[in-house]
């Protein structure tokens, strides 16, 4: 063997993300279907974190094969991308961001793999601790499920989510009846894609006004989630888009920018939900 | 008087006649005049009625009347149907905004219902306050009321559901590493990935008898995690021949490791991301150079010069390191405060006397004085300060730099054979064109530092001459230099071995 092939060899297995120390068992690469030291039958990881900006290619980067491989392509060459998707836990009234992520695996396996291998990985220098989802299994899927209901009846129109929230019975339950929280996720996506929170608009005026105002953009409907009688401007809107890429551009536009009249202003925030 | 009436009458009677054949020839009056002529006094409502009379006054009137009712008509109709159009509208719109205000009450949120807006409360004490009068008492009793439901919505808080998370005290923050700058991260990325390919490459090429050697010295440790590194070795060492040449040659695997990990380092977000992994199973001299990597800032050159002392024990590895970082001088920053300038300078010099037996590295790292287009020399180099303090945008090199540079090409003619013409003699004629006098210096240091060397673009020999001229040079400066160049014994021990050839 020449010179030339030992290093591609040292190379080529340095790429495969197979550095001492990035892994923290004894066996440096731990096969998906080897044995763990969890056992269990969640699917699901919980994974805590006051920012609400990461995605699913972030979870995905801390994996040690993917150290060498560049972003955008990360989904493509992991396989263990095909077998997790991430799902946001949101309040199930205003629909903001409540500090937890889910990790929701199509099988025990790949969580296993995913959990063992990264256990001494880092999002944004800290290290991550995963939470299995056993015990209070229940809860989160209940939480999650009436989230998604009543994001499902905003979608539609004011009137429904307003009875949404009202009764304890789900709206959507037939719907979703016999789903788990992977088929949740999926079917609430694309409405997540075109719904956005916005923050701050004048309290004084009707939804109407609001969708005469942003006439450039293609809003289903909006209405007003919130509003604080002490503090003017302190608004919450929820607004319907018709595309995602209306939202995206709604976002782009207007998030920070500083909306005033009758001489009191403030900064309208804005949240996609994706 | 009886004259005076008759002839009044008379001009009267003219007048008429005059004014009535004058406006309508074709009245009555006009066909028998007669009849005109017996009346003696017209009133005015006849002659208006006259007016009327006539057939062509009459089409006239009748025919304005008609218009006139005809817009009126019409006006009325198109307002009144805008104004229904209105009222469908924006009459609901208003109300529902009315309704949509006050159904909302903070965070006492009621759900909005869609078809019938429910009256609030609200509402409904305004009403009665227009339309029934209230007394005093009965108003401050609502008012207390409401204030007092307001003030329990308060105390119960906790209850109450807020579209944002309130926090008490149990922020909970992870423990991050170090953080630092987008270069330096980067530098410490690449260095850790360039020394750990490196090592683990040459333990790979090991005998397996030195292996069992060295597994004699971590055993000592007896722990199943420092076999990892053990385990590594072996694992790649399977299919490898003991046939194998033992080149070790830096300069081959540099290459090769850069086209194989440059684009890997492009990333900003993996450099983002990057944290040392756990080297605890490391060989010793890699956990050396970890730890010195994790604790060194890597911002400035002489943060890269202390661990090119501390990391750099092996020949090989200081061999690497001065390949990487004539790669990457970009990714580290220059300080250019007073000290650091003349320690730059120096480990420059240090580098160019390390690399004098290396002719691929020496040529590189004589490069950045010879070619002056070459813009690494900003890195070692200082700008030339003039007299007034003003700086020159033209690094310059100390006369020592440029002499030990020197040396190195007479070292590779003399013990390689490999001919540098061209490099010697540019460097000849910076040491008779480009040197200045820099009167910055303080007295306390010999008059030999005082001596610079631009270096200067070559491209042009008027600009040269200018730029010289900008440098404030008198001729004396100009004489003292070089006299202070000619009777420097280093120089001229040189010159005597390079004219021998």
């Amino acid at each position: 063997m020449s010179e030339k092939a030992v290093i591609k060899k040292v190379f080529a297995h340095m790429k495969k993300g197979n550095i001492i120390g990035t892994r923290p068992v004894a066996e440096n690469v731990i096969k998906i279907d080897s044995k763990a030291t969890y056992s269990g039958d969640s699917q699901i990881l919980k994974y805590r974190s006051y920012n609400s900006a990461l995605t699913k290619n972030n979870f995905l980067e801390i994996l040690p094969e993917s150290t060498f491989i560049p972003p955008d392509r990360v989904k493509l060459i992991n396989s263990i991308g095909k077998n997790f998707d991430l799902a946001k836990m949101r309040d199930h009234r205003y629909f903001h961001f409540k500090d937890n992520y889910l990790l929701l695996f199509k099988d025990q396996k790949s969580l296993r793999y995913y959990y063992e291998n990264t256990k001494a990985s880092r999002i944004n220098k800290a290290k991550v601790r995963f939470e299995v989802v056993n015990k209070d299994m229940d809860a989160v899927s209940n939480s999650y499920r009436r989230y998604v209901n009543n994001l499902l009846a905003a979608y539609n129109s004011g009137g429904l989510y307003g009875a949404a929230i009202k009764c304890e019975t789900l709206h959507f339950g037939s719907k979703m009846d016999g789903m788990n929280l992977l088929d949740l996720q999926s079917l609430i996506k694309p409405v997540e894609a075109k719904s956005a929170l916005v923050w701050n608009l004048p309290d004084k005026q009707s939804s109407d006004e609001v969708m005469d105002r942003f006439w450039f953009y293609d809003i289903k409907h909006c209405f007003k989630l919130y509003f604080d009688p002490d503090l003017k401007y302190k608004t919450l809107y929820y607004m319907a888009f018709n595309n995602e890429a209306e939202c995206e551009r709604f976002k782009r536009n207007f998030h920070g920018a500083y909306i005033t009249e009758n001489d009191i202003g403030s900064k309208v925030l804005i949240e996609r939900l994706t | 008087m009886k004259n005076l009436s008759r002839s009044v009458h008379r001009i009267w009677r003219l007048c008429i006649r005059n004014t009535e054949r004058h406006y309508s020839r074709f009245s009555f009056r006009n066909r028998f005049p007669d009849v005109v002529a017996c009346k003696k006094e017209p009133s005015f409502g006849r002659i208006l009625w006259g007016y009327f009379n006539a057939p062509g006054n009459v089409m006239f009137v009748t025919t304005n009347v008609l218009t006139l009712t005809g817009m009126v008509a019409y006006s009325t109709i198109v307002s009144s149907r805008r104004d229904s159009i209105v009222d469908d509208r924006f009459l609901p719109l208003h109300k529902r905004a009315n309704v949509e205000n006050t159904v909302y009450k903070g965070y006492k949120m009621l759900p909005q219902v869609e078809e019938e807006p429910v009256p609030t409360e609200l509402q409904e004490n305004v009403d009665e306050k227009e339309s029934i009068t209230l007394s005093s008492e009965e108003i401050s009793r609502i008012e207390k009321s409401t204030m007092k439901e307001i003030e329990k919505d308060r105390n119960s808080d906790e209850k109450v559901h807020l579209p944002y998370n309130v926090y008490n005290d149990d922020i909970y923050f992870e423990k991050t590493g170090k953080s630092c700058s987008i270069d330096s991260q980067l530098v410490k990325m690449s260095l850790f990935n360039l020394l750990y390919a490196y090592h683990l490459y040459l333990e790979v090429l090991q005998n397996n008898k030195n292996v069992s050697k060295k597994d004699k010295k971590w055993k000592k440790g007896t722990s199943k995690k420092d076999n990892l590194w053990k385990q590594e070795v072996e694992n790649l060492q399977k299919d490898i021949n003991k046939e194998t040449k033992k080149n070790k040659n830096a300069n081959y695997f540099y290459k090769l490791w850069k086209k194989e990990f440059t684009d890997s380092f492009k990333e900003l977000s993996k450099s983002q991301q990057f944290h040392f992994p756990r080297w605890t199973s490391y060989p010793d001299d890699l956990q050396k150079i970890c730890e010195e990597l994790y604790s060194n800032d890597m911002e400035t050159l002489r943060d890269f010069e202390k661990f090119y002392n501390t990391a750099g024990v092996s020949s090989n590895v200081r061999h690497l390191l001065k390949l990487w970082l004539f790669d990457y001088p970009h990714l580290i920053c220059n300080n250019n405060s007073p000290n650091s300038i003349k320690k730059n300078e120096l480990f420059y010099r240090n580098l160019i006397e390390d690399s004098f037996g290396n002719t691929e590295l020496f040529l590189k790292y004589s490069s950045i004085v010879t070619d002056p287009f070459n813009t690494k020399n900003l890195l070692f180099f200082p700008l030339f300060l003039t007299s007034k303090g003003r700086k020159v945008v033209v690094p310059s090199i100390s006369l020592d730099t440029l002499l030990s540079v020197l040396k190195g090409f007479t070292i590779l003619k003399e013990k390689k054979g490999v001919e540098c013409h061209d490099e010697i003699v540019t460097l000849i004629s910076m040491l008779k064109t480009n040197c200045v006098l820099d009167n910055n210096k303080q007295n306390g240091e010999s008059e030999n530092s005082k001596v610079r060397v631009l270096l200067l673009p070559e491209d042009n020999d008027g600009q040269k001459r200018k730029m010289v001229k900008k440098l404030e040079q008198t001729p004396e400066n100009e004489k003292r230099c070089f006299q202070l160049v000619s009777h420097n014994s280093n120089l001229v021990e040189l010159l005597k071995t390079i004219s021998k050839w």
